[in-house]
C-alpha cells in the first residue's frame, strides 16, 4: 500500500497533473481514530448510541464539578435543600449576584450533550424506527422542561433549522405536550402488540427498556408539566393532567414505577461535594421543617453534625460566610445520596401532583386527602422508613426555629407554620402538599425551586446578604437564569428573539410565563 | 468492542476513557524558483508554488497558488561609495504564503470515548466553506557595513496582511452538530512593523575586543472583518467560564485584547459605595488591556580578553498589559501582602462615594477585597503594565590554549546564567511567560509556575 502511494505520488509529479491525485484526500482527511456514521450504522449503533448521553447529563452524574455548576449552585441552594457555604467572590448565586459562568452550564450541557444527540436520533429514526423516535421525544421533553423552567424561552422548534431562534415558554409547553402525544401513542401501540423492546441494551435506567414503563414515565411527566401551568392556563392544565391519569397505562402508582438511573461510574456527585470536598451542607430550611416534624427521613438525607453532636444542623443560604471552612462542621449529606442511583422522578412526587390536581377539582382518580397521604406513604417507603400513618395525621408538630451556633445574627423563627395532617383550608392544604412534595423530591432542587416559584411553598428562609443592588428582591428570590453566555456571544439573533419572547430583562428577576403573580386558586 | 468492527482504543469494552488521537495530511506541491543576476550587484528572485492539501477536501478548492518576487541591489558594487562604506545593500520583496488548515476539520467525525460515540468537537460553521490562509507581505530593507565592518546596521519594514485567517472559535451551544467550536476563516489580520539591528565593534585589538549589538522590533497588528455572527464585532478566544478574564479578537483592535470587569464608579470616577457599604462590579465586559508590546529591545555585549570571553544580554519589552488572577484570588482569600497591609492599616484607602455623594475614603479590607478580588471580581484592578527589562543572560568563558592541550583539539569552559533578574518590572509575575502556546490565554497569570533562573557550567572538549 505504501509502495502504491509512492508510485501514485511519483506519477502525479511526473505528469504535473495533481488534480487526478487528490481523490483520496477525503480518506486522508478522515480521522482514523474516529467513527463515521456509516461505521456506526451496524446494529443500529448510530441510533442507539445517541441516547446514552441523555442519561449521564440530564442530572450530570459522572463529573462532580459539572453537576455543581449545572444545578447545585443554583436550584439546589435556592430550593432550601442544601448550600455551599463558601465565599465564592463577588458573583455568587446565593447572594443573588448571578454568576453567568456557572449559570450558562445547564443550558450548554443540555444542548451540547443531550439535544444535539437526540436531534440526530430523530433524523435517523423518524418514520423508520419510530420506537426510537418516540423515546427520543420523551428524553427531549424531560430535558427541555428543565431548561425552560430555568431560562424561560429556549430553542425548541428551530433547533437544527438554521439560525437557532427561541420559542416562548408557552409555545415550548404546547410543543412538549404534542411531542408526548406522539411518543405515548407510539409506545402504547407497540406495548399493546406485545412487541419486544428495542431499548434494552442502551437504556441506562432501571426500566430495562420496557415500553410500558417509559409510557408511564411520559404520562407522569405530562402531569408534572400540566401542574406547572395550572395557574397560567388552568383549562389546558386540567385537560393534560386528566389525559395523563386516564391513559390506559396511567402514571406511577408504586415505587417500582419510579424512573431511576445508575451513574456509570457509581458516583454520587452530591456526596462528593459534601464529603470529599467538604463543601455542601444541609440547608437551614431542611433542619427547620424535617426537624420540627421529627421526620424520620432526616436520618436518610443528612448526617448529624459535628458542631452540635448527635443533632442535625443546617446552614442558611445567602448569609455572609467568613471563610470556606467556617461551616464545615455542620450536617453533611446522608445515606440517601451515598449510592450512584439517581431518581429522575419518584412515585411520591406523582401522588402529590395528583393531590394538587384533585384539590383543583380535576379528575385525578382519588380525593386530595387520600392522594396526599399516599404520597407521604410512598416517600417513606422509598426511603425505607416507618411510621407514615402516624406522621401524616400529626396535627401538632410545627417546623422549628433555626439557631446558628456560630453567629446569632443568623437565627430565625420558623416561617412555615403548618402541620402535616390534612386540614380544611384549601390554601393551607396546598401548602401542605407542596411542603411534603418538597421533602419527598429531595435532592432534586430544580423541581423544588420551580414549585416554590409557582406556589410560594414551602415557605423558605430568605437570604440576608442580598448583593444584587435591588435587581432581585429578597422576598421573591431568583425567578430564572439569564441566557447562556455562549449564546449571548455567539447567537445574538437567537438571544434577541429569546428576550422578546421573555417580555422582560434578561436577568434573574424576570418571571417566567407560568410564574404568574396570580393567587394559587 | 462496544460497537462492532471499529478498531479504535476508545471502543474497547473494558477501557474507561482512554483514546488515541491522530493527525495526518498530504500536501502535493509544484514549485519553481529562479534567480537572475546582473553584473553581480542586481538580483531578481522569483518563485511560484501551488499546493493541493488533503485538509481542504470538501471545500470549494483544495488547490492554492502563491508566488514571490524579490529584488536585491548591492549599492556598494553599483556605484562608487565613500571609502568608509564596506557594504551597502537594499532589497524589496513581495511574497505570498499560502497555508492549509488543520486536519480533519472538513470531514468531522464522531470519536468513541469509553465506548460512547461523542460529537466531533469542531467543524465548519453550517453554510460556510473553508479557504486556505493567504498571507501577502511586502518588505523593504537595507543593510550597511562601514569602517572595516566595525559598524553596521540593518533596517527593515514590513507590511503583511493575512486573509482568511484560520481559527477555531466557540460555537453557540444550540448548534445542531453539538460542536464546541467552529472552524472559520476569521477575516483578516494585518501586521506592520520595523526591525532594526545595530552592531559595532567598539574596541578591536589584539588583547581586548568589545562587540555590542542592539535589536529593536515593533509590530502593530489589526484585526478586521470579524464575521457578522459574532456579537459586538468580537471573537472570544478564551472562554471566560467562571473567571472575569477573557481574551478576544476585536474588530479594528490589535490581535488579542484582554477583557475584564471593572468596579462601578460614579460620574466623577469615584468608586460607588452601595447602601450595604460595599462596592459593585459592572456586569459588562470591558477592554482592560492589550497583551501586545509596543516594542522590544535587546542589548547584547560581548567582551574578549585574551582567552576569556564574557557576554551580557539585556532584554526589554515595552508596553502592553497583563492581568493577574493569582493576585486577585490571593487578595480575595486575604493571603496576599496587599490584603495583609490593608488589614494592618485599618482598611483600604479608596477614592469612593456613596450614591448621595458623601465621600468614602477608607473601606474595611474584607469588604473591599470581597468585591474586587477573586477570579470573578473586578479584574480590571489587577491589570499591570507588562513593561519589563531583564538581564536575560550573562556568560563567562575561557578557552584553553590549544598547543598546551594533551589529546584534545580544543577545550573551553563557560559559566552561563540565564534569567538573572529584572531591572524593571511592574507586574507581580514574569510577564514574558505565557500560559498557553496557542492563540488564547495570553496576558494572564493564574497560578502559573514562576520563571526559573538557571546557572550552568559548560565544558566543551573536542578530540
Amino acid at each position: 500500500m505504501t509502495i502504491n502511494k509512492i508510485k501514485r505520488t511519483a506519477l502525479c509529479l511526473s505528469l504535473l497533473t495533481a488534480f487526478s491525485c487528490t481523490d483520496n484526500f477525503e480518506e486522508i482527511n478522515t480521522n482514523p481514530e474516529g467513527a463515521t456514521s456509516e461505521q456506526l450504522d451496524q446494529d443500529y449503533n448510530s441510533i442507539k448510541s445517541l441516547f446514552k448521553p441523555a442519561f449521564n447529563h440530564l442530572y450530570i452524574c459522572e463529573t462532580t464539578w459539572q453537576y455543581q455548576i449545572q444545578q447545585s449552585l443554583q436550584a439546589d441552594g435556592w430550593s432550601g435543600y442544601m448550600t455551599t457555604p463558601v465565599p465564592f467572590g463577588p458573583q455568587n448565586n446565593h447572594d443573588y449576584v448571578l454568576n453567568g459562568g456557572w449559570n450558562s452550564y445547564a443550558w450548554d450541557d443540555a444542548y451540547g450533550n443531550i439535544i444535539s444527540y437526540l436531534y440526530k436520533a430523530e433524523q435517523r429514526s423518524k418514520d423508520k424506527f419510530n420506537q426510537f423516535y418516540a423515546w427520543s421525544l420523551i428524553l427531549k421533553v424531560a430535558t427541555m422542561q428543565r431548561i425552560t423552567d430555568m431560562y424561560g424561552p429556549a430553542v425548541y422548534s428551530k433547533f437544527g433549522k438554521g439560525v437557532a431562534t427561541y420559542d416562548s415558554q408557552k409555545d415550548i409547553y404546547n410543543l412538549m405536550f404534542k411531542d408526548l402525544n406522539f411518543a405515548v401513542a407510539e409506545l402504547t401501540k407497540r406495548n399493546a402488540a406485545g412487541e419486544k423492546t428495542a431499548f434494552d441494551e442502551t437504556d441506562l435506567s432501571l426500566y430495562e427498556g420496557k415500553y410500558a414503563n417509559w409510557t408511564k414515565y411520559a404520562n407522569s411527566l405530562r402531569l408534572r408539566m400540566a401542574m406547572r401551568i395550572s395557574k397560567v392556563d388552568p383549562a389546558l392544565a386540567k385537560t393534560e393532567a386528566e389525559k395523563a391519569i386516564s391513559h390506559s397505562l396511567g402514571v406511577f402508582t408504586n415505587n417500582g414505577d419510579a424512573l431511576k438511573i445508575k451513574s456509570p461510574t457509581d458516583l454520587n456527585v452530591i456526596d462528593v461535594m459534601s464529603h470529599s470536598w467538604v463543601g455542601l451542607f444541609m440547608g437551614a430550611d431542611m433542619e427547620s421543617i424535617l426537624g420540627g416534624y421529627q421526620d424520620p427521613r432526616i436520618a436518610k438525607y443528612w448526617n448529624t453534625s459535628k458542631i452540635t453532636p448527635g443533632e442535625y444542623k443546617g446552614v442558611r443560604t445567602g448569609i455572609v460566610y467568613p471563610s470556606g471552612s467556617t461551616y464545615s462542621k455542620f450536617s453533611q449529606t446522608g445515606p440517601r445520596t451515598k449510592t450512584g442511583e439517581i431518581t429522575w422522578m419518584s412515585t411520591a412526587k406523582v401522588y402529590f401532583l395528583r393531590a394538587e390536581g384533585a384539590l383543583r377539582g380535576w379528575n385525578m382518580g382519588g380525593t386530595a386527602k387520600d392522594l396526599y397521604e399516599a404520597g407521604i406513604k410512598a416517600s417513606f417507603e422509598q426511603n425505607g422508613v416507618e411510621g407514615a400513618a402516624a406522621y401524616s395525621t400529626d396535627n401538632t408538630k410545627l417546623p422549628k426555629d433555626y439557631i446558628d451556633p456560630l453567629n446569632p445574627a443568623n437565627n430565625a423563627q420558623a416561617i412555615s407554620k403548618i402541620t402535616v395532617a390534612w386540614g380544611t383550608d384549601k390554601e393551607k392544604n396546598l401548602e401542605k402538599i407542596i411542603t411534603q412534595k418538597w421533602i419527598a423530591t429531595y435532592p432534586d432542587g430544580q423541581e423544588a425551586w420551580s414549585e416554590f416559584r409557582r406556589t410560594g411553598y414551602p415557605k423558605l428562609f430568605r437570604i440576608s446578604n442580598n448583593q444584587s443592588n435591588g435587581i432581585i428582591s429578597t422576598e421573591l428570590g431568583v425567578r430564572r437564569l439569564a441566557f447562556s453566555d455562549s449564546e449571548v456571544t455567539n447567537n445574538k439573533e437567537g438571544v434577541a428573539s429569546g428576550v422578546a419572547a421573555l417580555g422582560g430583562l434578561d436577568n434573574g428577576a424576570t418571571r417566567l410565563w407560568w410564574d404568574t403573580t396570580a393567587p394559587n386558586f | 468492542m462496544k460497537n462492532a468492527n471499529i478498531f479504535t482504543l476508545g471502543n474497547f469494552a473494558n477501557n474507561n476513557g482512554n483514546f488515541q488521537t491522530a493527525y495526518q495530511r498530504e500536501v502535493q506541491s509544484v514549485f519553481a524558483a529562479t534567480t537572475f543576476g546582473y553584473k553581480d550587484y542586481l538580483f531578481l528572485d522569483a518563485a511560484a508554488r501551488n499546493d493541493w492539501s488533503s485538509t481542504l477536501v470538501n471545500t470549494d478548492d483544495p488547490s492554492f497558488f502563491y508566488p514571490s518576487l524579490g529584488l536585491t541591489g548591492i549599492i556598494s558594487e553599483m556605484t562608487a561609495m565613500p571609502d568608509f562604506v564596506n557594504f551597502a545593500k537594499v532589497r524589496a520583496t513581495y511574497a505570498q504564503v499560502g497555508n492549509d488548515i488543520a486536519a480533519f476539520i472538513t470531514t468531522p467525525t464522531s470519536s468513541i470515548i469509553a465506548g460512547q460515540p461523542v460529537n466531533p468537537p469542531v467543524g465548519p460553521r453550517p453554510g460556510t466553506t473553508l479557504k486556505p490562509e493567504l498571507k501577502s507581505e511586502y518588505e523593504i530593507g537595507t543593510e550597511w557595513r562601514m569602517f572595516n565592518n566595525r559598524l553596521g546596521f540593518e533596517v527593515s519594514y514590513y507590511d503583511s496582511k493575512t486573509k482568511n485567517q484560520y481559527m477555531q472559535v466557540p460555537a453557540e451551544s444550540t448548534n445542531e452538530n453539538g460542536y464546541l467550536n467552529y472552524a472559520i476563516n476569521a477575516g483578516s489580520i494585518s501586521n506592520k512593523g520595523f526591525e532594526v539591528v545595530l552592531f559595532a565593534d567598539i574596541v578591536k585589538s589584539e588583547k581586548f575586543n568589545w562587540e555590542s549589538r542592539i535589536n529593536y522590533s515593533q509590530n502593530k497588528s489589526k484585526v478586521n472583518d470579524i464575521p457578522s455572527q459574532n456579537i459586538e464585532g468580537r471573537i472570544v478566544l478564551t472562554d471566560p467560564g467562571s473567571n472575569n478574564y477573557r481574551y478576544s479578537l476585536i474588530e479594528g483592535r490589535p490581535f488579542g485584547i484582554i477583557e475584564g470587569k471593572n468596579i462601578q464608579k460614579d460620574a466623577q470616577g469615584r468608586l460607588l459605595v452601595g447602601t450595604t457599604g460595599k462596592l459593585s462590579v459592572n456586569a459588562d465586559w470591558e477592554e482592560v488591556g492589550n497583551a501586545n508590546p509596543d516594542f522590544m529591545l535587546g542589548f547584547s555585549n560581548t567582551f574578549k580578553f585574551g582567552a576569556f570571553t564574557a557576554n551580557i544580554l539585556i532584554d526589554g519589552r515595552f508596553g502592553g498589559e497583563v492581568l493577574s488572577l493569582t493576585e486577585a484570588i490571593n487578595d480575595f482569600n486575604g493571603v496576599s501582602k496587599a490584603s495583609g497591609d490593608a488589614r494592618n492599616a485599618g482598611g483600604v484607602k479608596i477614592n469612593g462615594a456613596k450614591a448621595d455623594g458623601t465621600a468614602v475614603t477608607t473601606m474595611d479590607a474584607f469588604d473591599y477585597y470581597d468585591k474586587t478580588g477573586g477570579r470573578n471580581g473586578a479584574t480590571g484592578e489587577y491589570v499591570y503594565d507588562a513593561t519589563n527589562v531583564s538581564v536575560r543572560e550573562i556568560s563567562i568563558g575561557y578557552t584553553f590554549n590549544k598547543t598546551k592541550l594533551p589529546f584534545m583539539q580544543s577545550a573551553s569552559i563557560s559559566l552561563i546564567a540565564r534569567n538573572l533578574f529584572f531591572i524593571y518590572k511592574d507586574a507581580p509575575f514574569d510577564p514574558n511567560v505565557a500560559l498557553s502556546t496557542g492563540e488564547g490565554l495570553q496576558g494572564v497569570d493564574v497560578f502559573g509556575l514562576p520563571s526559573t533562573r538557571s546557572i550552568g557550567l559548560n565544558l566543551n572538549l573536542t578530540f
